[in-house]
């Protein structure tokens, strides 16, 4: 045992360098733990860790399984449904084809392609902040991609099965739809009811969590098929909201901890790589960050999104999923695949995940660059909105972005029967509002847009969107009207009204003066004062 | 390139399974009792080990993990060491600590004496039963919500002593060659002079590069959490390799780091793998004993546990009320403190480990551990009510220059979560009508920034059920949070005392909808705010553009101000 203490050392001491490291550079975990591996596997013997490694990988998918919110599929299901279709035809079955016939074998084209289908919503994506802006269409349609990923990585692991594990694909499917029932059932009937006889007891939710984990691995174990389907379906069956908090809360240490010795080993086996491995690890890079953004992004602008949102979504798909991660060695455990491969597909995922922290950091310039640049825009009729005028624009108010704020605004000039037009570039929000009788769909950017808009003769331009850039944008039109950008900083705000901004909206500040003073007027009221305050903010969620 | 072979017995295998399933099970008929955990994990082990059914045995991977959770409770142990929580009852603290020890251990000795133990059994049993069970005192009285008061801070005060003794006996019980003096001497002095290298090693890295590190990792818990697992095996491993116990190491480890304000959020991390693995290191014990270990010394430890708990109680009871502590809080600080240690068992384990005594012993104390922790969760569940019906018989040690100490609890105080912007502006408004104010944020990078601003600051996540505790947050008279997750709304409307006022963070609309369905009696959706107070700049333009430039105008002079900081 006094080994593995003294492996455990290395491999958390290793890896907590570089993730400070990592964390400051790239804000990403997964390429630190990959790289600390690397650096540790020249002197560390990968006896006693490899040996841990199953727990990583089961702890990883069963925390992405309780994790799982089907419901976030609600939305923007069709787009994701066809860019998926086009990764699966156009890379995963072309790219098989090609390597098939270029001799690399079945299990090896298999691998590769889906190293090149699938990409991220587990571990690696926690850090970065690729769905902070949640409300956005294309954070939207990227999230339902990434669950639509991680669900067919399930099922292919599945269909593997009889492959790696010699069992029929019958047999194998009946025992993953087996669990999938069990779990269902479980999530629905037994876990609140367990959950509440627990007393809510983070304890007895890990100890639950890890109970029904092992019964599931052991089960997979015992048929034949690969621990990743138990492990997933056992996360499934506490996937229930609000339930599952205190067993994610609790469980999530223990993943933490197995999931630093999994990816550490999985760098650990990487060795000095040879000619076929950088190949086959470059082919994959260069197809997932070039080839497969394009091709979600073309596919996504002939289901009628605009190219904008296309591109953005595109850009934060660009990187591998950890499921590959985790398929691939397990393929690699039992030979099935070749050294080169696996390897390849390794430092490939590691690459794309620090690439895809740039694309993320720079998305909006990105986008502004292929929308310009690239001949590709949604086809006229598939257009789902359109600009439409219907009175005379003069004297109005032009209102930029219709979410929260925008709309807040724009119901109450809707009442004051004042002349006013919107635009956005985000069609969800017109589909949303279809009673504005003045809208303009486009980018803000776009001179265009402001044209249709009327901007000359405008009494007064609202911003509401924090883009620095539309901001400008909005200071820079050579018109009379007031100008009021918003701005999230500061600095930046002050930098603005010095430039003639009439005013900028910096929401902490208004929000906080509005919520001073509603706090003032509770604490110093009684009950009465409360209860108004709450009907009013009702009345007004409601109007909203 | 490794085989698939090397993976085995330290994966998933039926009897962990089996093991784990149990432990569950149990661990719900635990909690349905009043029980603590590990008398659960304990019987676990017993019922699938020789003493019962014998379908399970030691593996590998048991070993490893209860390996692993002797050194993660001891790192755990560690962190919760807050010199600062009991500085102002110290002195008291120490001298009741040292006579507690002395007289304990010496009752103890008398009665094992008497027994008819052997003479290194009686010192070895003696060591092992003086301490009181700290997971179960800490966890039932922050249940009870009496951890901070003067008798939960009393009780806490004498474990951390009796906790750092402990450190003490273990390095004692590792010495090479136990029966002669000298060398356990030497080993002594040796472990003690590492100890405090180590020591002041990590309080230094604590006070001097761990601010640091926490300001870079800032809210990411995993890598708040990678960095203590790391740090705790450092020691580990330093300890390892110069001979000094590992458990000793991880103590050092946690102690340095406790006293640094961002421990609780570690603390957080670091309880659920350490309770796993502690379920694995009670439950190994259980599977390691036989049947006949168990029945040899059962009379003795029915007695032995008996005069033991009315014998402690009696002596803890003496010396709190010499401190001229009031009656009330010395009865229930001594009657809370009744039970045997599960440390007894890693004493009695390491005892059997070294030969200085056999498995029976090891049974013997299991049996006392089960019995005095089992009869003490009762205790502690109804200390008022035993307190209520027999203070009568304690009268006579009431006097006029009795009294307790002043401590300073939390009530009827404001909470805010999650400091930005917008509550830094709350502060000033909430101080006009609230003494206290605690302003709890994931991020650590407040604590400075708050010192000046006559509110509390603690570093955390209100997920944590003991993070509620130790704030207050069921006495507090109106909550604001900041928080964007619904699940601390949950659990912030779950605990709440009826009539606080609480304004809680909704994402959006929807949220906002499910934030009142919930009870909150305002839902902030901070753009719904802005959206507000610019509609009435908006309405001040469209009656006269010049009221709108009024208007405004303040916002332009707050903009210029705080772009200048």
């Amino acid at each position: 045992m006094i080994g593995v203490i003294y492996t455990f050392a290395a491999v958390f001491v290793l890896s907590a360098l570089l993730l400070l490291v990592f964390h400051k550079a790239f804000k990403v975990t997964i390429p630190a733990y990959i790289i600390a591996g690397l650096i540790g596997g020249m002197f560390l013997s990968e006896e006693g860790l490899l040996e841990l490694l199953q727990w990583g990988i089961a702890f990883v998918v069963f925390i992405f399984g309780a994790k799982l919110e089907p419901d976030k599929l609600k939305h923007e299901i069709g787009g994701s449904l066809l860019s998926t279709g086009v990764h699966i035809t156009g890379l995963g079955l072309g790219f098989f084809g090609a390597l098939y016939f270029a001799g690399f074998g079945t299990l090896n084209s298999i691998y590769i392609s889906a190293a090149l289908v699938f990409s991220s919503s587990l571990t690696g994506t926690e850090l970065s902040e690729k769905y902070a802006t949640i409300e956005l269409l294309y954070a939207r349609l990227a999230e339902a991609t990434d669950i639509i990923h991680d669900i067919l990585a399930i099922v292919l692991i599945l269909l593997l099965s009889p492959v790696l594990f010699n069992v029929g694909v019958a047999y194998a499917l009946a025992v993953g739809g087996g669990m999938f029932l069990f779990s269902l059932f479980f999530r629905r009937f037994v876990f609140p009811w367990l959950f509440e006889m627990s007393g809510h007891s983070e304890e007895l939710m890990l100890l639950l969590g890890i109970s029904i984990l092992t019964v599931m691995i052991a089960i997979s174990q015992f048929v034949g098929i690969s621990i990743v389907v138990g492990a997933f379906f056992a996360g499934l069956a506490f996937s229930k909201f609000p339930y599952n908090i205190e067993l994610i809360e609790s469980t999530e240490s223990l993943k933490d901890f197995f999931a630093a010795v999994f990816f550490f080993s999985l760098g650990a086996l990487v060795v000095f790589p040879d000619s076929l491995t950088l190949g086959i690890a470059l082919l994959i890079v260069l197809t997932v960050i070039f080839v497969k953004p394009l091709l979600t992004a073309l596919s996504l602008m002939h289901y009628g999104y605009s190219k904008r949102t296309a591109y953005r979504c595109a850009l934060t798909l660009d990187q591998i999923s950890e499921f590959v991660l985790i398929i691939a060695i397990q393929a690699y455990l039992m030979s099935a695949i070749s050294t080169p491969v696996f390897q390849g597909i390794i430092l490939a995922t590691t690459v794309t995940m620090i690439t895809t922290t740039f694309t993320d950091n720079y998305s909006h310039s990105i986008q502004n660059w292929l929308s310009k640049n690239l001949p590709f825009d949604t086809p006229e009729g598939l257009r789902r909105y359109n600009t439409q005028i219907t009175t005379e624009l003069e004297n109005h108010i032009i209102l930029v972005g219709y979410d929260v704020q925008g709309e807040r605004i724009g119901e109450y000039l809707k009442g004051c029967d004042k002349e006013f037009v919107v635009i956005d570039v985000d069609p969800a929000v017109f589909e949303e509002a279809e009673d504005l009788k003045n809208r303009v769909f486009g980018s803000a950017m776009d001179d265009e847009s402001w044209e249709s808009a009327n901007y000359k003769k405008a009494d007064i331009i609202i911003s509401t969107p924090p883009q620095r850039h539309i901001s400008e944008k909005v200071l820079s039109l050579e018109t009379d009207a007031r100008k009021v950008v918003r701005s999230n900083s500061f600095k930046a705000a002050n930098s603005f009204l010095e430039r003639g901004a009439d005013y900028v909206m910096v929401h902490d500040l208004l929000a906080s003066e509005q919520l001073v003073d509603y706090i003032e007027e509770a604490i110093h009221g009684d009950e009465e004062t409360i209860k108004r305050l709450k009907k009013n903010a009702l009345k007004e969620l409601k109007d909203g | 390139m490794f085989d698939i072979a090397v993976t085995e017995g330290l994966f998933v295998t039926w009897d962990f399974v089996l093991l784990i399933t149990v432990a569950t099970v149990l661990g719900y008929i635990a909690h349905k009792t009043y029980q603590p955990n590990l008398i659960a994990y304990l019987v676990t082990g017993l019922v699938l080990g020789p003493v019962f059914l014998n379908i399970v045995q030691e593996t590998a991977l048991l070993e490893l993990m209860s390996e692993l959770g002797l050194a993660f409770l001891l790192f755990l142990l560690g962190l919760q060491l807050k010199f600062d929580a009991i500085r102002n009852i110290l002195k008291p603290i120490l001298k009741i600590s040292f006579w507690q020890t002395v007289l304990q251990t010496s009752l103890a000795f008398v009665i094992y004496y008497f027994l008819g133990f052997g003479m290194v059994e009686v010192i070895v049993m003696a060591l092992c039963t003086v301490f009181g069970a700290t997971p179960v005192i800490v966890k039932l009285l922050d249940e009870k919500d009496e951890i901070n008061s003067l008798p939960g801070k009393i009780d806490v005060g004498v474990l951390i002593v009796q906790d750092i003794i402990l450190v003490v006996y273990l390095t004692l019980f590792s010495a090479p060659d136990l029966t002669n003096p000298v060398p356990i001497a030497i080993n002594f002095f040796q472990v003690m002079g590492v100890m405090v290298v180590l020591g002041l090693f990590s309080y230094a890295v604590s006070r001097w590069v761990v601010p640091k590190v926490v300001k870079e990792v800032g809210k990411n818990k995993h890598l708040l959490f990678i960095n203590g697992a790391a740090w705790a095996f450092l020691f580990i491993a330093v300890s390892l390799a110069l001979d000094v116990p590992v458990e000793v190491g991880a103590f050092i480890a946690g102690l340095g780091l406790a006293q640094s304000p961002y421990s609780d959020e570690l603390k957080q991390q670091v309880k659920p793998i350490t309770d796993f693995f502690m379920m694995v290191f009670f439950a190994t014990i259980g599977l390691g004993l036989a049947p006949e270990y168990l029945t040899v010394y059962w009379k003795e430890a029915v007695v032995a546990s008996t005069l033991l708990m009315v014998g402690n109680f009696l002596i803890m009871l003496y010396l709190i009320d010499r401190e001229k502590f009031s009656l009330e809080t010395s009865f229930l600080g001594s009657i809370n403190m009744v039970q045997v240690s599960e440390f007894s068992l890693v004493v009695g384990a390491l005892a059997v480990s070294r030969g200085l005594v056999g498995n029976e012993i090891l049974g013997y104390l299991s049996l006392m551990a089960i019995m005095t922790m089992g009869l003490s969760a009762y205790i502690i569940k109804y200390n008022h009510w035993i307190y209520d019906h027999v203070k009568h018989l304690f009268e006579f040690m009431e006097s006029e220059e009795k009294g307790d100490f002043d401590i300073k609890t939390l009530n009827n105080h404001a909470i805010v979560v999650g400091y930005n912007e917008i509550t830094r502006r709350l502060i000033p408004v909430l101080k006009e009508k609230y003494e206290d104010i605690v302003v709890i944020d994931k991020d650590p990078k407040y604590v400075e920034m708050l010192k000046e601003s006559g509110a509390e600051f603690v570093f955390g996540d209100l997920k944590h059920e003991e993070m509620r505790r130790s704030i207050g947050l069921k006495r507090a008279d109106i909550i604001i949070s900041m928080a964007m997750d619904s699940a601390v709304n949950r659990r912030i409307l779950g605990d709440k005392k009826e009539g606080a006022v609480t304004f809680l963070r909704a994402k959006d609309r929807d949220d906002a909808a499910g934030v009142y369905d919930m009870g909150a009696d305002f839902a902030i959706i901070k753009r719904m705010l802005s959206a507000e107070k610019m509609t009435e700049y908006i309405e001040s333009f469209l009656e006269d553009p010049e009221l709108f430039e009024k208007a405004v105008e303040g916002d332009k002079q707050i903009i210029d101000w705080e772009a200048r900081l």
